[in-house]
């Protein structure tokens, strides 16, 4: 416990670490405030006449009816069918009207048009929140979590080779590691990685929440459905609102992919351990890492359409950068479980890279 | 001699350059614009290769006086058109025999909200002569970019105006501070409208900060490295010992800053090879105040690929200046890979405000005044040079002074 504390301290008062820590807590604060600049009534303004209060003012209540009538029929003619075959035509042309790959897709957008019917006969289509074309607030929300989880990944891998690296920067290997427990250290180094990566992770996705949390009102609205017709987001091609697997509220959401997040943040620090043990030299696993995350993030570009396009599709880098599509329907080459069983593959692959990692380090000479 | 060579083998780690070389192609294939030419930013694939051949019978520049024979041009491929209509049945049997009732009717079928079934077959048979059939669907997209580029503009007023015409830009005009008004009601009264397309000046525009990015990254990444190694296995102290040994740093210094600007001059020169490649030679002579862009300082293609090479080329000088910077006072790899992080995004987002819409009035914010246009690119880049070049020579001058203890 000891050796742990006194690991973890080292990260704690790293300048280098914690000034990193600083300008991204900066630079995310300052693009979010860029960001959420006001729309039209402002925050406050529309958000008293989406509550009801009686102080709204009479445009913002003006504004936001005609917002309310123009889509609250939205869901009279959403086919989730229909939508599959525009998406099918538009991105995975060259998929074959029989095959078993198009014939699972068809099976989930099938089962998310009866939760379409589901979500129009529950009510949950009706919930008040921020008009979504106009102030984009679930993709706002969604960005801050995207720049917040690859500035974690960051500091986390750079915290965990800072930390695993130290006795070789500091001509102490042969001392170390001449003993078992010795060995063991790495392991204690990676514990105390994954905390502070926690830590710091939980700085980086909290200060913007608050900042975030202090310019948009948001009391009562959290508990709003993420399919409600008030979110709906224009895309390119598409206009209908974020379907989810199963019911979610903004909140739910929320969390959730906070907690994918973590899940992905202890991946990267896995990962980064075990490819540490291999190499022994932080700089060529940190500058690898990197290399991979790029590799792995336009892989499905590469792979034809398929299963082996999916499986492509379930790295750590492509759950990063569809941050805004956790848990909704997307693409029909993702399922409902695609976020789960990512994460799921992911901790097997930096566990099993971890446990060879370490093998092969206890069994090394110094 | 030697201790140059040695010092620049340092660079050339065969790890470090396999991975270099891995990440280099990955970016490329991911990010660089080039590879999507013609097709950059626009809709239309054949835009590029029609002002492409228009260039090779009028120049680089269209004048008023040469609308007669562009006329010619235009119909040549209008008859072209017809020639492959006939082949169509569809066309035949709903009395479409010419050019002008294909356009009205493909108006008309956008207007109307329900189809009749031979609506839709006409309209089936206009996607496919625009979208598939080969030629049809070439001189389709040419004749479309011919109308919007240049008589639909001239109708408007954004091309060769005259006092009636320019009345249609009247509001568009109005609501322009007065110099950026006069400049852009020059352009539209002109004698002469450049031949050049958008294409070749958005992907360089793009790629220019896609470049900077590989280079700051491969500098960096092999500089860090080289500094770091040697300070990790106690090389420093053995230098200062020496007045030779203190020459090191110099020569490391000046080492980074070639090391520098080869990697920007090495990536600026196949840029430039594979831009020639895929045809942008032709454009060379064209001035770049075009239909798409407004530019307060007058240059050719040429001119402007040089200004963005020469910035490519500044930046990467910096960055290898900056990551010897970095590099001197990291103590291991680690806090040298954070500090650099930073670095890198602020120099390459500097590169970007000095160099994207270099010269244009497009971007209003920064770029709405002669002065403001103008001055921008220097007033970012050379604060980042003399910055850098004075630090390296305050690092320099203090390692000819301090004492090894």
């Amino acid at each position: 416990m000891r050796i742990f504390r006194h690991e973890l301290k080292k990260l704690l008062l790293c300048p280098f670490l914690l000034g990193l820590l600083a300008v991204f807590t900066v630079y995310d604060i300052v693009i979010l405030y860029d960001d959420l600049s006001p729309k039209y009534c402002g925050y406050g303004g529309i958000y008293v006449a989406i509550v009801g209060a009686e102080n709204a003012e009479e445009g913002a209540i003006e504004y936001y009816q005609n917002f309310y009538n123009e889509f609250s029929a939205i869901y009279d003619d959403l086919d989730m069918n229909e939508i599959f075959k525009q998406k099918m035509s538009l991105y995975y042309s060259d998929v074959p009207q029989d095959s078993a790959y198009r014939k699972w897709a068809e099976k989930n957008y099938a089962e998310l048009q009866t939760r379409v019917e589901n979500i129009r006969k529950t009510g949950e289509a009706d919930g008040n929140f921020y008009p979504g074309p106009a102030y984009k607030i679930h993709k706002k929300l969604c960005g801050l979590l995207s720049r917040s989880l690859l500035e974690s990944m960051i500091l986390t891998a750079l915290g965990v080779l800072y930390l695993m690296d130290y006795e070789r920067v500091n001509a102490a290997e042969g001392l170390v590691y001449a003993t078992k427990c010795g060995r063991k250290v790495q392991l204690k180094k990676l514990l105390a990685g994954a905390v502070f990566s926690l830590i710091s992770s939980a700085i980086l996705f909290m200060m913007p929440l608050a900042v975030f949390s202090a310019i948009v009102p948001m009391k009562g609205l959290w508990q709003t459905s993420v399919s409600a017709f008030t979110l709906t987001e224009p895309t390119t091609f598409f206009t209908y609102p974020f379907i989810t697997w199963t019911k979610m509220s903004v909140f739910g959401q929320l969390s959730a992919s906070l907690g994918l997040c973590a899940a992905l943040i202890l991946i990267t620090a896995a990962v980064c351990a075990g490819a540490y043990f291999f190499a022994r030299n932080s700089y060529f696993v940190m500058l690898g890492s990197g290399v991979a995350f790029l590799g792995l993030l336009l892989l499905p570009y590469a792979v034809p359409a398929g299963m082996w396009h999916t499986v492509s599709l379930m790295t750590p880098p492509v759950l990063w950068y569809s941050s805004g599509m956790r848990f909704i329907e997307f693409d029909p080459a993702r399922g409902e479980w695609f976020e789960a069983a990512t994460a799921a593959l992911w901790i097997c692959i930096s566990a099993a890279v971890l446990l060879a990692g370490w093998r092969k380090f206890r069994r090394i000479g110094i | 001699m030697k201790i140059i060579s040695n010092e620049v083998k340092k660079l050339f780690n065969p790890i470090l350059l396999i991975t270099l070389v891995v990440f280099i192609y990955i970016y490329c294939r991911g990010f660089l614009q080039l590879q999507y030419w013609p097709q950059v930013n626009t809709g239309n694939p054949w835009d590029t290769e029609v002002h492409a051949e228009m260039i090779k019978i009028f120049g680089p520049t269209l004048s008023r006086d040469e609308m007669p024979e562009f006329m010619e041009f235009y119909n040549g491929l209008v008859t072209d058109f017809e020639a492959e209509m006939q082949k169509s049945e569809i066309f035949k049997n709903n009395g479409i025999e010419n050019y002008k009732q294909y356009c009205e009717a493909k108006g008309e079928l956008r207007m109307k909200d329900e189809l009749t079934d031979e609506d839709s077959a006409v309209d089936a048979e206009i996607n496919r002569y625009t979208f598939e059939l080969m030629p049809a669907s070439e001189l389709s997209f040419k004749l479309n970019e011919l109308e919007n580029r240049l008589l639909i503009d001239i109708e408007n007023g954004g091309t060769f105006a005259t006092d009636e015409t320019i009345k249609n830009r009247q509001r568009y005009l109005d609501d322009l501070n007065p110099e950026m008004a006069e400049m852009i009601e020059k352009k539209f009264r002109s004698d002469e409208t450049s031949l050049l397309t958008i294409t070749p000046q958005k992907v360089v525009e793009d790629d220019s900060l896609h470049i900077v990015i590989i280079c700051s990254l491969a500098v960096f990444s092999a500089v860090l490295f080289m500094l770091i190694t040697d300070r990790l296995r106690g090389i420093y102290p053995i230098a200062l010992s020496s007045k030779i040994g203190r020459k090191i740093f110099r020569i490391q210094a000046a080492v980074s800053g070639f090391f520098g600007l080869f990697a920007g001059i090495a990536s600026c020169a196949i840029y430039g090879a594979a831009l020639m490649n895929k045809g942008a030679g032709v454009f060379l002579d064209c001035p770049m105040d075009n239909y798409y862009y407004d530019m307060w300082i007058k240059l050719s293609y040429r001119q402007y690929l040089l200004i963005m090479a020469a910035a490519v080329i500044v930046f990467s000088g910096a960055a290898g200046l900056l990551s010897y910077i970095v590099g001197r006072f990291a103590t291991n790899y680690i806090s040298g890979l954070a500090v650099s992080i930073p670095v890198i995004v602020a120099l390459c987002g500097a590169e970007f405000l000095a160099a994207a819409g270099l010269f244009t009035a497009q971007r209003v914010w920064i770029h709405s005044h002669y002065w403001s246009s103008a001055a921008l690119p220097f007033v970012i880049t050379l604060p980042i040079c003399i910055g850098t070049v004075t630090a390296v020579c305050l690092i320099l001058k203090h390692d000819g002074r301090r004492d090894i203890l």
